[in-house]
């Protein structure tokens, strides 16, 4: 299969999963119980105004007609107004989005290179101490939940020894840059769990490969041999990992943005579920679902890019 | 059977245990914690000092003491009896959920990949679907749908959960299928249902209560997680999740309260994620 006609397919069973996953979010909020207006209004809210905020945003209106509506809207690009912000829910995104999209960066990126050294130095020392301690890291790793080692960042490197905020967003890139460190570093340390245990299996097994023996024979030892060598034939299946982790942070990392006071698109998550902000939650879901489709098909055309052994099916 | 069978079976069962007894011990730790948080959330009410939900504001905040081993919270409520109250919360609700996403997921994936045709197709885009909504939007909205009860946790948890089970039920059955042993039993005139249980169902077993186990540590985290966002278990109930969520007010005096919901997550974790380990190591998947 040529490499259009794959993505051309892909793109159209995207399309089909995404028309899926915008039914499943509708019919999940339709069935919610409790009312926009409340939401709005708070616990003031008399049956008039809940019925004159229906009818005003129809949803008074037969379901069929609801759905009908909404689809229309969206196939023009109209996600919906947000009840919350009362501006275009994409609008509220968009101003949203570049911290998520930072902080999704940042995170894999330190993700990318503590895992990279971890396995490396684990690979190189195989059996020995440090092997064994980087060993066991995915073992204590994976059960670390977000908010509690976010919590304990705070604890030890803004109050304790304040050496990064406390939290909050300070604008320009310094500003992320120091303000975002902690909740990428959050992330980092529970990405790192996850990964660092492949990469250093994918390492061993390229270790014992012929060529890296052809390549000792020739003399070459050390950082050489494990960058030029090694790492490049080592490392496709942490760029798949790498990949989905960045797609997954795109939809809002929602715990990391709750404990570090973010403006990101999981605030916006938690707000507009609350506030029974449909068209908010809504907008962020299918962006999220969109990252996810997206970065897959990335995926696995770069994948038959960078090895050209692996075709496309 | 032959004779070159019966030792090939022989020396892989040998091979088998060679490995157990090279590193039983990770079982071992792991089982041991494992049945130690259970006693903990079975005998809750006889190892906690206090009511966990009694409250005496005089001595609030306290630091750790002879009558307060762990010290008190910002409503005078003993920590530890807390913590151990939390035992019969998370571990419950993370067994039961993870267990009916475990016996849906494998049944389905069972079901689809040994019958093929529209039931499979229907599974499959299913799972693509699942797959490409996050997870953590997808069980908050279910949450709000279901109300916040222990019940809506576990539903929502299973209807996010059985995904993985069935994705790796139906890639391993869709292998095991085409051996000729499974052939022979439907030759056999076995029944669908014989053939399905017995002889292609063993074949799983080991890898799903690998899954299962890692399964678990998520769920437990998640679980802690939604109690923390305060969208699943609710103050004043003596959740971890909530614990943490009502100690970060206080890291600087007592950073205690946040950190030790925390520690007893993470060693649970670290209990299941030995047994999840060893199991795999077992089954060479490792």
């Amino acid at each position: 299969m040529t490499r259009l006609t794959f993505v051309l397919r892909r793109l159209g069973q995207a399309v089909i999963t995404l028309w899926a996953v915008t039914l499943l979010t509708f019919v999940m909020f339709t069935a919610l119980p409790g009312s926009v207006a409340f939401g709005l209004l708070g616990v003031r809210t008399t049956t008039g105004d809940i019925s004159r905020i229906n009818h005003q945003l129809g949803l008074d209106q037969p379901l069929w007609k609801q759905y009908r509506h909404y689809m229309g809207d969206m196939l023009h690009g109209n996600f919906g107004t947000s009840v919350t912000y009362g501006r275009p829910a994409i609008d509220v995104i968009i101003t949203a989005l570049p911290t998520t999209v930072f902080l999704a960066v940042y995170a894999v990126l330190l993700t990318a290179v503590v895992t990279v050294v971890l396995a490396v130095v684990a690979a190189l020392r195989r059996d020995k101490l440090p092997d064994h301690i980087i060993r066991s890291v995915p073992v204590v790793g994976l059960g670390m939940p977000a908010f509690w080692v976010g919590t304990m960042l705070l604890f030890l490197l803004a109050y304790k020894l304040p050496i990064f905020p406390a939290g909050g967003l300070r604008p320009g890139f310094g500003g992320h840059v120091e303000t975002l460190f902690l909740p990428a570093a959050t992330l980092a340390i529970l990405y790192t769990a996850v990964m660092v245990r492949s990469l250093r299996a994918s390492l061993l097994e390229v270790l014992d490969s012929e060529y890296v023996l052809s390549a000792r024979a020739k003399g070459l030892v050390g950082r050489r041999l494990i960058l030029r060598h090694v790492l490049p034939n080592a490392i496709l299946p942490t760029v798949t990992l790498l990949g989905l982790i960045f797609a997954g942070l795109l939809g809002g990392a929602l715990i990391v943005e709750s404990v570090f006071a973010l403006p990101g698109l999981g605030s916006l998550l938690i707000t507009g579920f609350q506030r029974h902000d449909f068209a908010l939650v809504q907008s962020v879901v299918v962006l999220s679902a969109v990252a996810i489709l997206v970065v897959n098909i990335v995926i696995d055309v770069l994948y038959s890019v960078l090895d050209p052994r692996v075709g496309l099916k | 059977m032959s004779a070159a069978t019966t030792s090939l079976a022989l020396r892989r069962r040998a091979r088998i245990f060679a490995r157990a007894r090279r590193s039983p011990w990770a079982l071992r730790i792991g089982v041991t914690i494992v049945v130690v948080y259970a006693l903990v959330a079975a005998f809750a009410p006889l190892l906690a000092p206090y009511d966990p939900l009694a409250q005496d504001v005089i001595h609030s905040l306290a630091p750790p003491s002879g009558q307060h081993l762990l010290g008190t919270d910002d409503l005078g409520r003993d920590v530890l009896s807390r913590l151990l109250y939390g035992a019969r919360i998370d571990l419950p609700l993370a067994a039961i959920s993870t267990g009916l996403s475990l016996l849906a997921g494998t049944l389905l994936g069972l079901v689809a990949a040994y019958f093929r045709g529209w039931v499979d197709l229907v599974l499959s885009r299913l799972i693509d679907m699942m797959m490409a909504i996050p997870a953590y939007p997808l069980l908050v909205l279910l949450l709000f749908m279901l109300g916040q009860n222990m019940w809506s946790i576990i539903i929502a948890f299973a209807v996010t959960g059985w995904v993985s089970y069935a994705r790796l039920t139906r890639g391993q059955v869709l292998v095991v299928r085409e051996q000729e042993y499974v052939t022979a039993a439907k030759l056999g005139a076995l029944g669908s249902l014989r053939v399905m249980l017995k002889h292609i169902l063993p074949n799983v077993t080991n890898q799903v209560i690998v899954l299962w186990a890692s399964d678990m540590i998520m769920a437990i985290s998640s679980i802690a997680a939604l109690g923390y966002l305060g969208l699943g278990i609710q103050a004043p109930t003596p959740e971890w999740g909530v614990m943490i969520a009502d100690g970060q007010q206080f890291l600087l005096t007592n950073w205690m309260l946040a950190a030790a919901p925390g520690v007893l997550i993470i060693v649970l974790g670290v209990g299941l994620a030995l047994i999840s380990d060893s199991l795999a190591g077992r089954s060479g998947r490792q």
